[in-house]
């Protein structure tokens, strides 16, 4: 499914439609807040304004909904293959002839082992994120750098839309990094020199 | 790895075969097993009909994109005369979105098929060659991984300038790794195999043993790649229309529709953006089940 589709259908039912949850921007413009961090959530919390927070806590269901919906399904998927090859384990009817309650298998023994194709498909996701966030942005009005590379697009400014390209590659390929790094603190059988 | 099909290796022939009937070939089986799962027959249905749309909407309904707009009639919702409304400018979306699929799945079936080629090319090279000429290979194949891909075709696009070619080729570049990656890995795994080691005892040259003995093998998961390649292309050249650097106006492309009628969603103008999306997410799921019930019908080990 095509993200901006899915954020635009879920604007226009949400939004238009039902009228519970605003359409675009961050805050409402009933109140005020004076941005420190610029996170703000943040923000909010740290001016003690409730208002606010869930103005803010409001403005990020659709745009968060949208995002977080492919990844997901993906997630999901890989996650169920993985947890499917582990259960045909040797291991895992050793553990269940134990005795052991169906769920401690599930959660110590099947999910720890098949939790390493599971990451790798998560960080891989990172970057569809950070691609989806051009969309969901120009979407939602959100100022990121999702947004600010729409306008220079628009606007033929082709430096800024290498530059941010650049930028979001580099976030990219340390997430990857962090990723692999973590393999070791999952599994200890891997260890890094 | 082995895969099915071995193509020179020994086949155990059914008995019907040995004795002069006709058997089934591997390649027929997988089809038949292909054809037993309703997933894909569902899946298969789509791309058919979406195909039929590409290839007979100009045939018969004539359309040209400069002269179609009604400013009397626009944004109208869904009536008799025009069944899926009209846009902003008063034009038939109905007769955007048949006209729109010979332009995505163009777009989808020729920036894969183009990828194909040259990834293929270049896994078959690396995994054959070795050494020097595989590491350089895929060196560039990694740097070209390191970047999102959509990302990556919209920076190819923003430097060598918009457009329905520009965007073709940048969505080709983009998918270009996978194939070169997946064929590599086969032909390092068939290479080893006993009918290439017959085939080099024969005297066969190192380009007859690549493409007649590895790279018929090399087939069956590059099949299923590509249905679903061409899922994701018709993706991404949908949300570099949308972002304006792909197909541009008048042309009716569903992500360029989508992008022309997305301001007017807090006007409660459902229509405009709703069916460009659906026959995007529709084509895309199609080529997505097919490719999935492929992969289960040509590799009959990962079935579950």
């Amino acid at each position: 499914m095509p993200i901006f589709w899915l954020g635009l259908m879920l604007a226009w039912f949400f939004g238009v439609v039902l009228g519970w949850l605003p359409t675009g921007f961050r805050l409402g413009t009933e109140v005020t807040l004076v941005p420190v961090t610029n996170f703000y959530i943040l923000d909010s919390l740290l001016a003690r304004n409730p208002a606010a927070l869930a103005s803010s806590l409001r403005h990020l269901i659709l745009p968060a909904v949208a995002l977080s919906t492919i990844p997901m399904a993906v997630i999901a998927r890989m996650t169920r293959a993985s947890l499917l090859e582990v259960l045909s384990q040797d291991y895992i009817r050793t553990a269940e002839s134990k005795g052991l309650p169906q769920q401690a298998v599930i959660l110590r023994h099947a999910m720890r082992n098949a939790l390493l194709p599971v990451m790798t498909v998560t960080g891989l996701q990172v970057g569809r994120l950070l691609a989806g966030a051009i969309l969901t942005e120009t979407i939602f009005s959100w100022p990121g750098i999702g947004l600010w590379i729409f306008e220079s697009i628009q606007a033929r400014d082709y430096p800024i839309v290498q530059g941010a390209t650049l930028f979001i590659a580099t976030i990219f390929v340390m997430v990857n990094l962090i990723t692999d790094v973590l393999y070791a603190a999952v599994d200890p059988r891997i260890k890094y020199d | 790895m082995q895969r099915s099909i071995p193509a020179s290796s020994t086949i155990e022939l059914p008995v019907a075969a040995r004795i002069g009937a006709r058997g089934r070939s591997p390649l027929e089986a997988a089809w038949h097993r292909l054809l037993a799962n309703r997933v894909a027959r569902g899946g298969l249905v789509i791309i058919v009909v979406f195909t039929l749309m590409a290839a007979l909407s100009p045939v018969f309904l004539p359309y040209n994109p400069n002269v179609d707009s009604d400013l009397i009639a626009r944004l109208k919702p869904p009536n008799w005369s025009h069944p899926f409304g009209t846009d902003a400018l008063g034009r038939d979306i109905l007769m955007r979105i048949l006209h729109g699929a010979r332009v995505s799945l163009g777009l989808g079936v020729g920036s894969v098929l183009l990828a194909a080629a040259v990834g293929t090319l270049l896994g078959l090279l690396a995994g054959y060659v070795g050494r020097r000429t595989d590491l350089c290979l895929m060196f560039c194949m990694d740097i070209l991984l390191a970047f999102p891909a959509t990302l990556l075709a919209i920076a190819i696009v923003a430097m060598i300038g918009p457009g329905l070619r520009n965007s073709l080729i940048a969505i080709s570049v983009v998918s270009i790794p996978f194939y070169a990656r997946i064929t590599r890995g086969e032909v390092l795994a068939l290479k080893e195999r006993e009918f290439v080691t017959a085939a080099r005892g024969l005297g066969g040259s190192a380009r007859r043993i690549l493409l007649w003995h590895i790279f018929p093998n090399t087939l069956p998961p590059l099949t299923v790649q590509t249905t679903l390649a061409v899922a994701f292309a018709i993706l991404e050249a949908a949300a570099l229309g949308f972002l304006g650097l792909g197909a541009q106006p008048p042309i009716p492309e569903w992500g360029a529709m989508l992008a022309d009628s997305y301001k007017f969603f807090t006007s409660g103008a459902w229509w405009a953006f709703f069916f460009p999306g659906a026959a995007i997410m529709l084509s895309v799921l199609g080529f997505n089940l097919v490719g999935d019930a492929l992969r289960d019908a040509l590799d009959p080990r990962l079935r579950t």
